[in-house]
């Protein structure tokens, strides 16, 4: 129905001429923004000085042609046949390294074809067509926007670790870069078992062996923690705000826990954090877990299966303790949706019964918590955990019979359709878009989004 | 060509640009950024494409007669291809998952009526109504007579009336 002019026109004005909504800037925008202009600055002028070179090499050797041998010169100035370039046509054709063994190599074979004789040798330039994801199994994800995000993980069992991106919310992906990284597939293995980014184009892949990218995962540089011994391994990497968070175990066994920090505008100058003593194990015993999580300005850190470091400002830190009784350790995400809402799990073992876990939330940031109830159904060992609305939490777990989520806290839970598909890793992206990774034992070529809040489930799978 | 020379004054140029730019940042980055989220609906997008938007007028300092119009065209186009890269993905998300609406951004109304208009239009509305752009400020922007502004938006009016009585 057409509705008269004059509501029309009120309602086009009202919508037209409404206040602007302000997004303020995130810490250290404006030096990022004035970094990136420098460098095409710069990009710009190297192209110029290349395009100059390229220009000079192609103009001597020509001159010194016409002269040194001017009849030559004129011959084919009146032979047309000889203005035929001696530039050699090439048609780089790449051959993609992963066979159907599935054994990955370093870097992608690039064989030129050589159409006509050539004068000088071929060098291929220009991006080369990443390797196939055949056979890659993820370990660890990373999303920086709705849409953008990373995965870590091997194509084959273990070995290289290869690094996969997607620009439309994991519809379709595409391998980046080449990391000289091993995979592994659990915190505390010889290898990298975690990639994270803190923005578009800034990102770690982190364990045994650090490496950073600036350039969206294209070309990785392996990097070292200051007054970090060389094998003590990173077990979590968390970045938000401007801010890059590192948490490190020292080795031999990991008996302490240390928080390192940085900005994104310096990628590896990370530094412990002042004032913060390290999380040690019980009676110098090894500590079985540690994780960051994120918030806004709040900052989590849990380790030991008992301690938790929490920080509003991201600035001075408090100690707390978590829920979990004697006996039980939290197991990896603490998780939080909001600067003072928490949840965790606390698992523990329940003798021939197998491992039972519970999950704890809290809404004052970890100074009281509460456990789910009712507890979720059907029982099992969760392995993971992830909250992003107040009261949404969902829960992966071991056991097929108890896929279980709850959008109210626990007050009901509902199944979803994740078939045999055991979660050990679930992320909220957004309050809607949920990222779940599988048991590493499981050995799944894939991993699972929903779209709704963990609703229903989609199963991305990669050709074997 | 003194290569040198030139990548001297290039890097110069930004670096004496800071001042102005950096007071330029601190007044229109956040209603630009928030202008972004109403046409992308999404935080991280809407700051991708402020940030790089303010990149390019670094990139072109000396050239901008009018940073703000330079921003908001900037930003547009780059929202032009978000747009466009959405919509492909929207197509392809539909075909596996049915309850992808409850992903709706904020205030797609004014999103949907902007991504309705014609290119040229899409401009004009965006400087005047969103840039808070006068219309002799539209029109020196963009090189036309003001009165060629004024029945642009005229002709934006009277579709963006169409497309919301077609809401």
């Amino acid at each position: 129905m057409t509705r008269p002019p004059n509501d029309r026109d009120r309602e086009l004005d009202a919508l037209l001429r409404q206040p602007g909504e302000r997004l303020s800037p995130p810490d250290g925008s404006w030096a990022l923004v004035t970094k990136r202009a420098r460098r095409r600055k710069w990009a710009k002028a190297s192209l110029s000085i290349a395009a100059v070179i390229v220009v000079i090499a192609g103009a001597v050797p020509a001159i010194i042609a016409v002269r040194g041998n001017s009849n030559d010169q004129k011959l084919i100035e009146s032979n047309p046949v000889h203005r035929t370039s001696t530039t050699p046509k090439t048609t780089p054709k790449v051959t993609p390294d992963t066979a159907a063994s599935g054994t990955p190599s370093p870097s992608p074979t690039v064989t030129p074809t050589i159409v006509g004789t050539p004068t000088v040798p071929i060098v291929p330039t220009g991006p080369v067509a990443p390797p196939a994801l055949d056979n890659f199994t993820p370990t660890s994800v990373s999303f920086v926007s709705q849409r953008s995000g990373w995965l870590w993980g091997a194509t084959g069992r273990g070995g290289l670790g290869r690094v996969a991106h997607t620009m439309n919310a994991g519809q379709n992906w595409t391998t980046v870069g080449n990391t000289p990284a091993v995979l592994s597939t659990a915190p505390g293995g010889d290898g990298d078992w975690g990639i994270r980014f803190a923005t578009g184009v800034t990102g770690y892949v982190f364990g045994t062996k650090q490496y950073v990218t600036t350039d969206t995962g294209a070309t990785w540089t392996q990097f070292t923690v200051p007054n970090l011994a060389s094998d003590d391994p990173v077990v979590d990497i968390e970045a938000l705000a401007g801010k890059v968070w590192a948490l490190a175990c020292s080795q031999p066994a990991c008996t302490s826990l240390t928080l390192y920090g940085t900005s994104n505008l310096d990628p590896t100058g990370f530094t412990a954090v002042p004032g913060l003593s390290s999380i040690t194990g019980s009676g110098g015993s090894e500590i079985d877990a540690g994780s960051i999580t994120l918030n806004g300005t709040a900052v989590y850190v849990s380790g030991g299966g008992r301690t938790l470091w929490t920080s509003r400002d991201g600035q001075s830190f408090t100690t707390e303790q978590l829920p979990c009784s004697s006996g039980t350790t939290a197991t990896d995400p603490l998780s939080a949706w909001r600067t003072t809402g928490l949840a965790v799990l606390c698992s523990h073992d329940a003798g021939p019964n197998g491992q039972t876990s519970t999950a704890y939330r809290s809404s004052d940031g970890g100074l009281n918590w509460k456990p789910l109830h009712p507890a979720k159904p059907g029982g099992g060992f969760s392995l993971a955990l992830s909250a992003a609305l107040a009261g949404t939490v969902e829960v992966g777990t071991t056991n097929a019979a108890s896929r279980a989520y709850t959008i109210d806290s626990g007050g009901s839970w509902s199944q979803h359709n994740t078939d045999k598909f055991r979660m050990s890793y679930v992320g909220f992206i957004n309050r809607m878009q949920v990222v779940a990774l599988p048991d590493p034992a499981q050995r799944k070529r894939g991993f699972l989004m929903s779209y709704d809040g963990g609703g229903t489930w989609t199963l991305t799978q990669f050709p074997r | 060509v003194d290569v040198a020379v030139y990548s001297a004054w290039e890097a110069a140029d930004v670096e004496a640009a800071q001042p102005a730019a950096d007071a330029l940042f601190r007044q229109h980055y956040a209603p630009l950024a928030g202008w972004c989220r109403r046409m992308t609906g999404d935080d991280e997008v809407a700051h991708d494409i402020a940030a790089e938007a303010f990149v390019r007028l670094l990139g072109r300092w000396s050239t901008v007669t009018d940073p703000r119009a330079y921003l908001y065209t900037t930003a547009l186009n780059l929202v032009r291809d978000r747009w466009r890269k959405s919509e492909r993905e929207r197509v392809a998300i539909r075909k596996t998952v049915t309850t992808l609406n409850t992903m709706a951004a904020p205030a797609p109304e004014l999103r949907m009526l902007v991504e309705g208009l014609p290119k040229r239009l899409q401009q004009v509305v965006t400087l005047h109504y969103f840039a808070d752009m006068s219309v002799d400020s539209v029109a020196r922007a963009l090189g036309v007579a003001p009165g060629t502004v004024k029945r642009d938006l005229y002709d934006a009016r009277a579709k963006l009336a169409a497309l919301l009585d077609e809401s």
